[in-house]
């Protein structure tokens, strides 16, 4: 996953605002942080499970710690 | 570089990415000598962002790997950079000591070894179910079990009380090593919590949002129909109270208390109201 896409979820995971902003306007938030066209459309399709595999979130690449 | 004596700080990342790190755990990142997490890619590049020298202990874990061989060598890769006198910050998914044994297991190691240590709370599972799905534990009680070893070591369980179960997947998985549900276990499961509940008592499986854009998964099902839903590692079962619970007279007897001069308190009277008639 692009650095660029990386960025805008982080910020978007810490500012409630920019969610907001995000769900009027995507394009231009995703156009702001410069998102690649592949990224943009996954987040567009609202693919979860894909934008999950694209940043090694699914669960073959991350063991939550189970005791 | 290093503080004179080496010092161990466990903190957790929260459960949504970015926006769960507390301040004092973004504090404790940035300034430590070491950081060593155990988190996903996205949340790496997060704290790399905070404190570049960040490392990811995930190969701790491999396939076919049992967990207590993946445990020690964290605690051993926490605890190492202690004796050359540095500051660690251990990182971890979640609330750091809850379902984590190898946050609780360093700071206890740190300490017999003479070192400082301390965990910081974060925000976990439990705090963001309570969140999204309006279950405040103060209504009815909250009883809260790991799934496999509530099934393998029977409890005296309420129905009155809110009944949590974590780690539903592990279930049919003895050696805690793949992860895959086995549904015949779901469905003794289900037969256990029969004897508490109806076969149609609904069963909440919940999976907090991760991604920032993401919704939490809330998806009722009756309890006889557990074994067919798909567990994730993030699934945990909710039950919630069955009825209100009864006032003892016997008790307020005993206390000499006449009925008349107790008052009911806000959320017993929306728990006798029932959520469901009420919402």
């Amino acid at each position: 996953m692009s650095e660029k896409t990386k960025s805008m979820l982080v910020d978007l995971g810490a500012n409630p605002d920019l969610v907001e902003e995000f769900k009027k306007d995507p394009e231009s938030v995703m156009k702001r942080y410069g998102v690649p066209a592949d990224h943009r459309q996954l987040i567009l399709d609202g693919d979860k499970e894909g934008l999950a595999k694209a940043a090694d979130l699914d669960d073959e690449h991350v063991q939550l710690l189970i005791v | 570089m290093s503080s004179a004596t080496g010092r161990l700080s466990i903190v957790g990342t929260g459960i949504r990415l970015a926006g769960q790190l507390t301040i004092e755990a973004r504090h404790l990142v940035a300034g430590a000598d070491q950081v060593l997490c155990v988190v996903d890619e996205l949340t790496l590049f997060h704290l790399r962002q905070i404190n570049p020298h960040s490392q990811s202990l995930q190969h701790c874990y491999a396939p076919g790997r049992s967990r207590d061989a993946s445990y020690a060598e964290m605690v051993e890769r926490l605890l190492a950079p202690l004796h050359e006198g540095q500051h660690v910050c251990g990182v971890f998914y979640g609330h750091p000591g809850v379902f984590v044994w190898p946050g609780q297991e360093a700071v206890r190691q740190a300490r017999r070894a003479g070192f400082p240590a301390t965990m910081y709370p974060g925000v976990s599972a439990l705090d963001c179910l309570v969140a999204d799905l309006g279950l405040d534990p103060a209504v009815h009680g909250c009883q809260s079990f790991e799934a496999m070893d509530f099934l393998l070591y029977p409890r005296r369980i309420d129905a009155t009380a809110l009944l949590l179960l974590w780690q539903p997947v592990a279930l049919g998985d003895p050696q805690r090593s793949t992860f895959t549900t086995d549904p015949a276990w779901v469905q003794v499961l289900a037969e256990v919590l029969g004897e508490s509940y109806s076969e149609n008592h609904p069963v909440i499986v919940y999976e907090a949002a991760t991604l920032p854009l993401a919704e939490p998964r809330v998806e009722s099902v009756a309890l006889a129909d557990l074994h067919r839903v798909e567990f994730t590692q993030r699934s945990t079962l909710v039950l919630e109270a069955a009825g209100p619970p009864i006032r003892s007279e016997q008790r307020l007897a005993r206390l000499g208390v006449s009925p008349d001069a107790i008052r009911t308190a806000s959320f017993q009277r929306y728990r006798q109201a029932g959520r469901l008639d009420k919402d």
